[in-house]
């Protein structure tokens, strides 16, 4: 009965997709061996830095079986409203504070998006279209339109902190900046939380079956705001993470990014029906994505293509799996006698 | 240590004006077997909610372990061991088996943090305790049927159980899986835990039960010990009159062949089927899951596809090569599941009356024919006796044998001259089960000719004037209906 660890490996998503990064990477390689470099590795990590931040957010969400489309605009309302603030009163203090209330900002509207999901009975992707443009809209009106350029000083010192540089033979420079940290933070509570403790479980067993979950004993409700709420942190900190790389903090810079975050999440394995998904396939999707966003130009295909390709990714990925669950659905397995 | 367990006192329970529950009682002490019996809609299921904790009673109250709650929280239920395996087994489809099994335990223990070795030892312990092997790591939504429940039953095991609640447990479980389930009922009994036992099937209620509660229209109607009742006794209390049941015998005068299938073969399925079925004919086709039976029934009605063998319609060659050609050749398929096979549950009735002759009821420019419609779902509704006082409600506000029968409707609409029935009366109530047997009859009697797939060998006993039984991808004997008894075939299919 024991199967194998590679033959339940080789059932996983993950594993495909692993091979499906691989072999993009070795064929942009082979095309321009200029990609295969640790310079193009750490722009590519840049790169996908604030995407896997909000992916992670957005991971949690569609394993409860939700989905939330306001993320890019709480990113934005959070990092917009605290610069700002701190701009206003001439802040020259340290970083962790704008990281803080950005946070603050996000769990606000991550419990809002929660609390009106849970006690309106309105189905996610409404209730977030809602929030996202009463978010977008107060941002506007009673906060402020135009963009700060004139960051505080904390940003700026932050946006000039690298873990690493490499210089290559042209004398251009990729850094991986401080804020790579932040990801891995990340990466790591999440990961904890969603594998190693009841609350994590409880949000894969709501997603898997809401009524067995109740029946069960879990707070469904309490499961459900919990991870709009979390969620939300995420997003306030990854829109911080935003203003932090640019310097600069613009109130409709992300507009948008919410497909794309979902994107990835889904590339990653992650189905939007609730209950499945991995931390490792959530962060392998946004590395695709984000190879093909920034690297597909490498290899002289224009960078229009680019939403062209991400597209037919997901509509390859997607196919492949309906057609696994379409298999072993019209396939009969009677022992016959004789 | 108190003799009694639970107490249900004087509980009543409506919903939205319908009254579901009516100064229901109940007694249960440590170690009883209790079966809870009662028509489909007779408040078994409301009454199981009220124990769990998953509804609250308007009125009445709940003593377990000698203490008593008026508002009953699941958890709490949960914390005075109370275990209830639902019909749909309530598992979690994208978890693993471990983790399916250790839930409750976990939550029990209030734990905080998920250590995976304790769930798969948990587990573990748990699948030997009822002596069944599963791989642990497998996620739940590739297990068949019959393993989900074997998990919800797992699952229930904790170790300070009291009280186990099984709902229509054996609907999904073969004969021999349902001796087995029995089994693990006496041995939790001799280890003092409590059961409370829902079927329809009242032959295995029998066999394992020391007490019976009968419940009709949300009031308890009998109370008492097994051994007081008798199978018309039973019947008598659930339905609230006597339930007869005869021989089937065709009358229709033009008995000539109406499908004739030829060593049908299909890989992985089922090998050199053969058999003839005339006009008026009722073939029973008896097999348990596995055999091929399901499958032989959807090759016929063109979801798979044949690998060899001929099948010839009123004489005529014929191939069935999808859905479309089996519904050209006016063959008809009622599914074994009809929540998730036969009906669009969050529609109105009408329109799943309708669903597979819409195009059948158009006018110009295909735009519907709101009266032709109308007409034969007023038909329907009057000739299925389908209760209900809407046609436009939705189909899932009906009871199990009103489902069933709005299936049938369904195909009935489109005329067939073959009607394929896959185990016709599952989960549905005495009642409606004589009922649907009676509709099917004089469907036959007006010339259609039908298949009825089923284990339920009464059944095939009483509805049906050919037998086959199928074991292991064959069909094995055929019997005319009195050249076998119901024991022969009984034993024939394990």
């Amino acid at each position: 009965m024991e199967k194998s660890k590679w033959k339940r490996l080789t059932e996983k998503n993950e594993f495909y997709l692993f091979f499906t990064v691989v072999a993009l990477i070795v064929i942009i390689s082979v095309i321009n061996p200029a990609f295969a470099t640790v310079s193009s590795v750490i722009d590519i990590l840049r790169a996908g830095i604030e995407l896997a931040i909000f992916a992670i957010g957005m991971f949690m969400i569609i394993v409860l079986g939700g989905i939330d489309v306001s993320c890019a605009s709480i990113g934005m309302f959070a990092m917009f409203t605290t610069t700002k603030i701190f701009y206003e009163a001439g802040y020259t203090g340290p970083l962790f504070p704008f990281y803080l209330v950005a946070a603050l900002f996000g769990l606000m509207w991550g419990l809002a998006n929660g609390v009106i999901i849970t006690s309106l009975k309105i189905p996610p992707m409404i209730a977030t279209l809602a929030t996202n443009g009463i978010m977008t809209g107060l941002l506007l009106f009673f906060i402020g339109s135009r963009e700060i350029s004139d960051v505080p000083h904390a940003i700026r010192v932050e946006n000039k902190n690298f873990l690493l540089t490499v210089t290559n033979e042209y004398g251009i420079s990729s850094s991986l900046p401080a804020t790579f940290l932040v990801l891995v933070g990340i990466v790591v509570v999440v990961y904890l939380l969603m594998r190693f403790t009841m609350l994590g479980r409880n949000i894969y067993a709501v997603g898997g079956d809401e009524t067995s979950a109740a029946r069960a004993g879990i707070n469904v409700k309490f499961t459900k705001i919990f991870t709009y709420a979390f969620a939300g942190i995420i997003f306030g900190i990854g829109g911080m993470v935003h203003t932090i790389m640019m310097a600069n903090s613009n109130p409709v810079d992300l507009t948008g990014n919410e497909m794309i975050t979902i994107a990835a999440v889904v590339i990653g394995g992650a189905r939007l029906t609730g209950g499945h998904g991995s931390i490792f396939g959530t962060l392998l999707g946004v590395f695709l994505v984000t190879i093909i966003n920034n690297s597909l130009i490498l290899i002289g295909i224009p960078s229009f293509w680019q939403r062209f390709v991400t597209g037919l990714v997901i509509v390859v990925g997607a196919s492949i799996s309906a057609y696994q669950a379409l298999r072993t659905q019209k396939q009969m397995n009677i022992e016959i006698a004789g | 240590m108190p003799d009694v367990f639970l107490r249900v006192n004087n509980i009543y329970k409506s919903f939205a004006g319908v009254k579901a529950l009516r100064n229901v009682n109940m007694t249960l002490n440590y170690g009883e077997a209790r079966c809870l019996v009662g028509e489909n809609g007779c408040g078994k299921s409301t009454l199981i909610k009220v124990i769990s904790g998953v509804y609250k009673p308007d009125s009445g109250t709940i003593e377990l372990n000698g203490k008593t709650y008026e508002k009953l929280e699941p958890m709490e239920s949960i914390e005075n061991g109370i275990q209830v395996i639902y019909q749909d087994f309530s598992v979690f489809p994208n978890l693993t088996v471990a983790e399916n099994i250790a839930m409750n335990t976990l939550r029990a223990e209030k734990a905080k943090l998920v250590n995976w070795k304790t769930i798969r030892r948990t587990a573990q312990e748990a699948l030997d305790r009822i002596g069944v092997k599963m791989d642990l790591e497998t996620n739940i939504e590739k297990l068949s049927v019959a393993d989900r429940q074997l998990i919800a039953i797992c699952r229930s095991l904790l170790n300070d159980v009291k009280l186990i609640i099984m709902d229509e447990p054996t609907t999904a479980l073969t004969k021999k899986e349902v001796n087995s389930l029995l089994n693990i009922i006496r041995n939790l009994k001799k280890d003092g835990i409590s059961t409370i036992f829902v079927s329809h099937k009242l032959d295995e209620v029998m066999e394992v039960s020391d007490t019976v509660t009968i419940m009709r229209n949300g009031e308890v109607v009998a109370d008492g010990e097994v051994k007081d009742f008798d199978m018309s006794k039973f019947v008598y209390y659930m339905t609230g009159r006597e339930v007869t049941t005869e021989k089937f015998v065709p009358t229709y005068e033009d008995q000539s062949e109406l499908l004739r299938v030829e060593n049908l073969s299909a890989k992985g399925g089922f090998k050199d089927i053969s058999f003839t079925l005339n006009k008026g004919d009722v073939f029973g086709i008896t097999g348990l899951l596995g055999s091929g039976r399901s499958e032989l029934a959807q090759t016929l009605f063109g979801y798979y596809r044949a690998t060899a063998g001929n099948i010839y319609i009123n004489g005529v060659k014929t191939e069935i090569k999808n859905i479309t050609d089996a519904m050209d050749e006016h063959i008809g398929y009622v599914p074994e599941d009809r929540l998730t096979q036969g009906l669009f549950l969050s529609q109105p009735i009408k329109i799943n009356l309708l669903a597979s002759v819409l195009d059948v009821y158009t006018k110009k420019m295909q735009l519907m024919d709101k009266e032709g419609q109308q007409e034969a779902v007023d038909k329907q509704v009057h000739d299925l006796a389908i209760k209900t006082p809407d046609v436009d409600n939705l189909v899932s506000t009906l009871s199990g044998g009103n489902q069933q029968r709005v299936v049938l409707g369904k195909w009935l609409a489109t005329l067939p001259q073959i009607l394929i029935l896959n185990c016709p009366t599952v989960g549905v109530d005495i009642g409606s089960k004589e009922e649907i047997h009676n509709i099917i009859k004089k469907l036959a009697n007006a010339g259609m000719g039908i298949i009825i797939i089923s284990d339920d060998v009464p059944e095939v006993m009483n509805t049906c004037n050919k037998v086959a039984v199928m074991k292991k991808g064959r069909l094995i004997n055929t019997y005319t209906h009195d050249e076998v008894t119901e024991e022969q075939l009984s034993s024939e299919l394990s």
